[in-house]
């Protein structure tokens, strides 16, 4: 598996939206986090929804985004994170988060 | 409508497991038998498709049913899509022991 990603590195979520069925959630999406880990290569969740069982294993990632990030109104500790797991054809490089 | 996380929602959260009853443990057990890689001639579906169906019932319904409900109600779609069921006979086999179970019970209420 090769991996697009690496831990550490600062990514975006892509905001696009979904027919049928994808495991990204809305709320994540456009949101910019840090990848925390890689979890493995597993299918594509839109592609197994219609039955397709050929195509290759992605890459996903466990992304840790700041709570402040993902809430406009977030009122909790500043230092608060969330985890979301990610397939790589959601994500989109975003520089380095702490610039 | 499945896609909830981050909505606003005056609805309370159900924090407990109640018992499962026997059809939701059958339902759960079809589901392991129709996404088996081990079958032979290769699983039936995936889990994924499972989760497209249940996304795909109408948001009111999606509200009426239960976790298993929704289930069942995607599996059986998914089946009739795939050809594995027909629909028709389907709907018979349910009329036939929907009468079976009104007669038991109008037996029993005699007693």
């Amino acid at each position: 598996m090769s991996a697009r990603f690496t831990v550490g590195d600062a990514v975006r979520v892509s905001a696009r939206g979904c027919e049928g069925h994808c495991r990204t959630p809305r709320y994540i999406r456009g949101k910019r986090g840090t990848v925390e880990r890689i979890c493995g290569a597993f299918r594509k969740p839109e592609d197994l929804a219609y039955g397709r069982v050929s195509s290759e294993p992605l890459p996903l990632y466990r992304v840790r985004f700041q709570q402040r990030d993902v809430w406009k109104e977030y009122r909790g500790d500043a230092a608060d994170t969330l985890d979301v797991e990610l397939y790589e054809h959601w994500l989109e490089p975003a520089g380095n988060a702490y610039e | 409508m499945h896609d909830v996380g981050g909505r606003p929602s005056a609805a309370k959260v159900e924090r407990e497991q109640h018992p499962f009853a026997p059809w939701e443990v059958r339902v759960d057990a079809l589901m392991m038998v129709l996404t088996d890689a081990a079958r032979p001639g290769g699983p039936l579906m995936t889990t994924d498709e499972l989760r497209r169906g249940v996304e795909a019932l109408p948001p009111a319904e999606y509200e009426a049913l239960g976790y298993y409900q929704r289930w069942l109600r995607s599996l059986i779609a998914l089946m009739v899509e795939k050809g594995a069921i027909d629909a028709g006979q389907l709907a018979r086999r349910v009329e036939a022991l929907a009468a079976e179970h009104e007669r038991e019970h109008a037996a029993g209420a005699h007693e």
